[in-house]
């Protein structure tokens, strides 16, 4: 009897354990399918109303991405305008330690002369200018023409009494060296015409808009920035274009520096060493005071 | 020292499913049945499937332990008999 009992109790309690593992796994299996069932039913209206906003062309959509795109816009431009403000600030205190440089070392900008621009590229013939400046007011040949403070645009070419020519850079044919910064190299400046110059560079070299082209033969000679750059692979070389910021048509004032700040060529410079040592090696036919050693300079005097 | 021997046992099972010693994981599932109660394999398997995903479609593991639950309680009364006998 008692065995019975044990084993009907046993049988009940395998039972009940099977059922409720079989009711928790059934329920188990229910539960995913029961979130995702309403998950999608909640977020149904929210995932419609963003696809609306995102891609519909009613009015309030675009009004709302309009007005997304130009808060991103206003966002990067306030941080483009912080990092410039930056830029000049540094840019300033740069300009201000040179200038301090130059003072303490005394080499402060050489006096220079304004004249106007009276005759343009459209009046005379190829990039020339023509301005009211001449000999008579200390403007020589060769002398550089500067826009603002440090751009150097030509030289003068021929010198009047009361008026001078200046040859542009980009007047067609000219040629210069160049360093541009940036890729860091020299590099030969071509004038092209029109306003237009360009720099030629062999490839390999990372050219790229916006690099600054120094003349160094002439101080301080910012010529411009690169503005365009034409780089075909199957092309040995590449050019930077050069158009500087002030347009020709725009010049109205300019300033010409002194000839001395263009320096000499290296060749022109040894010309000018040897011609120095030919002429320090020529001995002056003046009379020679002899004075022998054995004798009393006294007596070599009283006798003489 | 039962008890421990017990939870040793669960781990391994655990781990062999996991590896997919299958082999290694029916061995320990036999052994467990033959000392302890085989109804504290049912959450493992249970526990086991939730991990592994199986509750999006059928889990079989949680399935098979609680047919072999009922196989083993089916069997040990045969057994107990005839060991008395």
């Amino acid at each position: 009897m008692k065995v019975r009992l044990r084993h009907n109790s046993s049988r009940k309690k395998t039972t009940q354990v099977i059922i409720i593992s079989v009711i928790v796994i059934t329920v188990g299996m229910m539960i995913p399918k029961a979130i995702s069932i309403v998950a999608a039913t909640v977020m149904l209206p929210v995932h419609a109303t963003n696809i609306w906003l995102e891609s519909s062309s009613s009015l309030i959509p675009s009004f709302v991405r309009d007005r997304q795109s130009l808060e991103a816009e206003i966002k990067s431009l306030n941080n483009e305008l912080i990092v410039s403000k930056s830029s000049s600030l540094t840019q300033q205190r740069m300009i201000d330690e040179n200038n301090r440089l130059r003072h303490l070392l005394s080499v402060d900008g050489e006096a220079r002369v304004a004249a106007s621009v009276v005759a343009r590229p459209d009046e005379l013939p190829y990039d020339f200018l023509q301005i009211d400046r001449g000999s008579d007011h200390g403007i020589e040949v060769g002398s550089p023409v500067f826009v603002g403070p440090d751009i150097v645009i030509g030289l003068v070419v021929h010198t009047a009494a009361a008026y001078s020519f200046v040859e542009m850079i980009t007047t067609a044919g000219f040629e210069a060296t160049s360093f541009i910064s940036g890729p860091n190299v020299v590099a030969v400046l071509e004038g092209l015409g029109g306003g237009v110059a360009r720099v030629r560079v062999p490839q390999g070299i990372p050219l790229s808009v916006g690099n600054l082209v120094y003349l160094p033969s002439i101080e301080p000679g910012v010529f411009g920035r690169i503005s365009r750059v034409e780089n075909e692979p199957t092309q040995p070389e590449q050019y930077g274009y050069i158009s500087p910021d002030i347009a020709i048509s725009g010049l109205f004032q300019v300033s010409v520096g002194k000839l001395s700040q263009i320096s000499h060529s290296a060749t022109e410079i040894d010309e000018q060493v040897i011609r120095i040592m030919n002429s320090n090696l020529l001995i002056e036919p003046d009379v020679i005071d002899y004075e022998a050693t054995s004798t009393d300079k006294e007596v070599v005097t009283d006798e003489s | 020292m039962k008890t421990a021997y017990a939870i040793a046992l669960c781990l391994l099972i655990t781990f062999s499913v996991l590896q997919g010693w299958l082999v290694l994981g029916v061995a320990s599932a036999v052994l467990f049945s033959l000392y302890f109660n085989t109804a504290f394999l049912i959450p493992l398997a249970i526990l086991i499937d939730g991990y592994m995903g199986s509750f999006h479609s059928v889990p079989m593991l949680s399935l098979a332990i609680v047919a072999w639950y009922g196989f083993v309680e089916y069997l040990r009364p045969r057994f107990a008999n005839y060991s008395s006998a």
